[in-house]
């Protein structure tokens, strides 16, 4: 099967999801969960992690480095991510994981991750061939939610299935010539502009998913953060002297103060379900990014620059043996 | 359990000085005197907003050395796993941070230990009045002039929790880091050089993921000092996304300019990720003003890092006239 567009793997997003979520992983007994994985399988993470954080009884940290924690140990469960498989700080911190001791599940399509748990013998979820990593995010938060909902002593994957229909419906309505009307709004707004993306903490992995949907399928330089980190008055206050090319984009229900809506697009799907209200206002900004790129006339799939380094990398001498 | 500390006797200047900041290493030497009784902890989430969580976040940083794992939050909900073992710091200078006290509010069911560290306002009330212990910062200093000083006390109370490696750490390179104080104040020169590059533009502050305090801090010193924006990410995940919209010429983005905040992380690989990230940059033309510090000494290097950053937007500050104002938080 050839890779599929853009498009069509957007569409696809929720019944990744739902297809995903089915799935009944062992039980591992731990006391601690580490999500270690870059880029998309790092947001997925971010994502699931989210929606377990008031109710797991054990914490749960992603992890965005060469290797675990020093705390890591043999009752630590890994969920070590990385769509291709190469990804070299995933593998550094599969490695990590092994030698910690860590009881490790990885989720990948194929890659040195997959030959390296085989040999292991680690378990192995397979995602997919031939999708953008990026946009096999539905199979990876699936996947990290039915582990977490097994392994982190919770039933929160119910919250999940619960929403499913309502963001098939909302991917309908995004594909709708009325929807593609409201992106289009808001491409326009955001045309030629800096897209400062801020939200408040519970909505801090969707609004890194928007940062990086720009930079990937826009090709824009965008940025995230929280309201208690980001100073909205002083970017509104840079936007009102004139200084034009940032747009500050806010997520999910706001009630921190914002000086005026000059410039200002607000994103809430308006549901009282936060999942469910994370999960739309991704989906939107996926839609949205790809329909920037459209607008700037440039394919939303290439990702040259992350190929030529990932060209580099892979010429890397092995520094075990200098 | 009360333990009310105070940290009064330091002779902390009363105004929002910018020479307050400059005493950044000893105000951290003042927090790491501070003893706190010897208690075990199983885990520590510690909640902090605006310029206080880089202090949270310099003690996350090194958290992958600990034996126990310590988080940061940023808001006042509360993970589940936090109960009876747990340890609990609710940072908020003034004492009335909003989202702090809820945080505080929502505790109160929960058989963790609760420790505040605060000047006083609500949450010190609070705290009081529960018993909780209460690590009392001296009056009169801004948010982010006490992150010194708050550094130490997290690195004390660690130390109490039996995890003593940022103390030692700490205490260890501290004149080092005053003498690198002294020597920007001697010979600002390097302090102008960045802020003449910085100055009327919006910068983004990337460094590695271990010393990503001090990019934050920098962040936070240029929203406050330059009536600016400012963003700051983190490396490696930047390769991972953020590196093909700094390689678009982004020609709407006339403003921005790209920081990289370079240290020797000792790691090899990361080494070369780094030199080769730079290449990809440079081969699309992408100019980044690269700022060293060739410590080998990863936590010396992070607070010269957050120290050189008070300074350019300090310097940026005077030259623009900016009036000194709090951020809402």
């Amino acid at each position: 099967m050839g890779e599929k567009t853009v498009r069509e793997q957007l569409h696809g997003f929720p019944d990744d999801l739902r297809s995903a979520i089915e799935w009944d992983p062992p039980l591992i007994d731990c006391d601690r969960i580490l999500l270690c994985g870059m880029g998309g399988s790092a947001i997925s993470g971010a994502i699931a992690s989210e929606i377990y954080m008031r109710k797991s009884k054990i914490p749960i940290v992603t992890v965005k480095s060469f290797a675990v924690p020093a705390w890591a140990n043999e009752k630590t469960l890994a969920i070590v991510s990385s769509y291709s498989g190469n990804t070299l700080e995933t593998l550094k911190m599969y490695e990590s994981a092994r030698r910690a001791g860590c009881s490790i599940i990885a989720i990948t399509s194929g890659g040195k991750l997959r030959d390296r748990c085989e040999k292991d013998g680690v378990m192995v979820r397979l995602l997919p061939e031939n999708m953008q990593p990026r946009h096999s995010i539905g199979f990876m938060i699936g996947y990290t939610v039915a582990i977490l909902n097994k392994c982190g002593c919770v039933c929160a994957s119910n919250n999940v299935k619960g929403i499913l229909d309502s963001i098939l419906e909302y991917r309908d309505y995004l594909e709708s010539e009325e929807g593609v009307g409201m992106i289009d709004g808001m491409v326009d707004d955001l045309h030629n502009t800096v897209p400062a993306v801020v939200s408040n903490a519970y909505m801090q992995s969707i609004a890194f998913r928007w940062k990086t949907q720009v930079n990937e399928n826009s090709k824009f330089v965008a940025f995230c953060g929280s309201f208690s980190e980001y100073d909205c008055e002083s970017i509104q206050k840079w936007i009102a002297k004139g200084n034009d090319n940032l747009t500050l984009i806010t997520i999910g229900k706001v009630k921190d103060p914002i000086i005026d809506d000059d410039k200002l697009l607000r994103i809430d799907p308006g549901c009282e379900d936060k999942v469910e209200n994370g999960i739309k206002a991704l989906m939107l900004g996926d839609y949205l990014s790809m329909r920037m790129a459209e607008k700037r006339g440039i394919d939303p799939e290439s990702v040259a620059p992350i190929k030529s380094l990932k060209k580099k990398l892979s010429e890397m001498p092995d520094f075990k043996n200098q | 359990m009360s333990n009310h500390k105070k940290a009064s006797p330091f002779s902390i200047r009363t105004k929002a000085d910018p020479k307050q900041i400059l005493e950044f290493p000893e105000l951290i030497e003042f927090g790491l005197k501070t003893e706190f009784p010897p208690k075990k902890s199983k885990g520590v989430c510690i909640f902090a907003v605006g310029p206080t969580s880089a202090a949270a976040q310099f003690v996350v940083d090194v958290s992958n050395r600990f034996p126990f794992c310590v988080l940061s939050s940023l808001d006042e909900r509360i993970p589940g796993w936090i109960g009876r073992g747990n340890d609990v710091v609710l940072m908020s200078y003034s004492g009335n941070t909003e989202k702090i006290v809820n945080a505080y509010g929502c505790l109160e069911k929960r058989a963790c230990d609760i420790h505040c560290m605060t000047s006083d306002g609500i949450l010190g009330e609070k705290c009081k009045e529960r018993g909780d212990d209460y690590i009392q910062l001296p009056p009169g200093m801004t948010p982010r002039s006490a992150v010194g000083l708050e550094i130490g006390l997290l690195a004390s109370l660690l130390k109490s929790f039996g995890a003593p490696y940022l103390h030692d750490a700490l205490s260890t390179i501290l004149d080092d880091l005053k003498a690198y104080r002294d020597s920007l104040v001697k010979d600002p020169s390097e302090v102008q050089k960045v802020a003449d590059a910085l100055e009327n533009r919006i910068p983004a502050i990337y460094s590695i993921v271990d010393i990503v305090a001090a990019a934050k801090r920098w962040k936070l010193s240029f929203d406050e000092d330059t009536d600016a924006p400012a963003f700051y990410g983190e490396i490696p995940e930047f390769d991972h996304n953020e590196i093909v919209g700094w390689a678009d010429p982004n020609i709407h983005a006339r403003n921005l300019e790209m920081v990289l905040l370079r240290i020797d992380s000792g790691i090899p690989e990361l080494e070369y990720v780094l030199k080769s990230m730079m290449e990809v940059l440079d081969e699309y033309d992408r100019k980044i003003i690269c700022v060293d510090f060739p410590e080998k000494n990863m936590t010396l290097a992070e607070l010269e890092a957050m120290l050189f950053g008070d300074m350019v937007s300090l310097e940026i500050r005077k030259r623009r006239g900016v009036q000194r104002w709090e951020r809402k938080q």
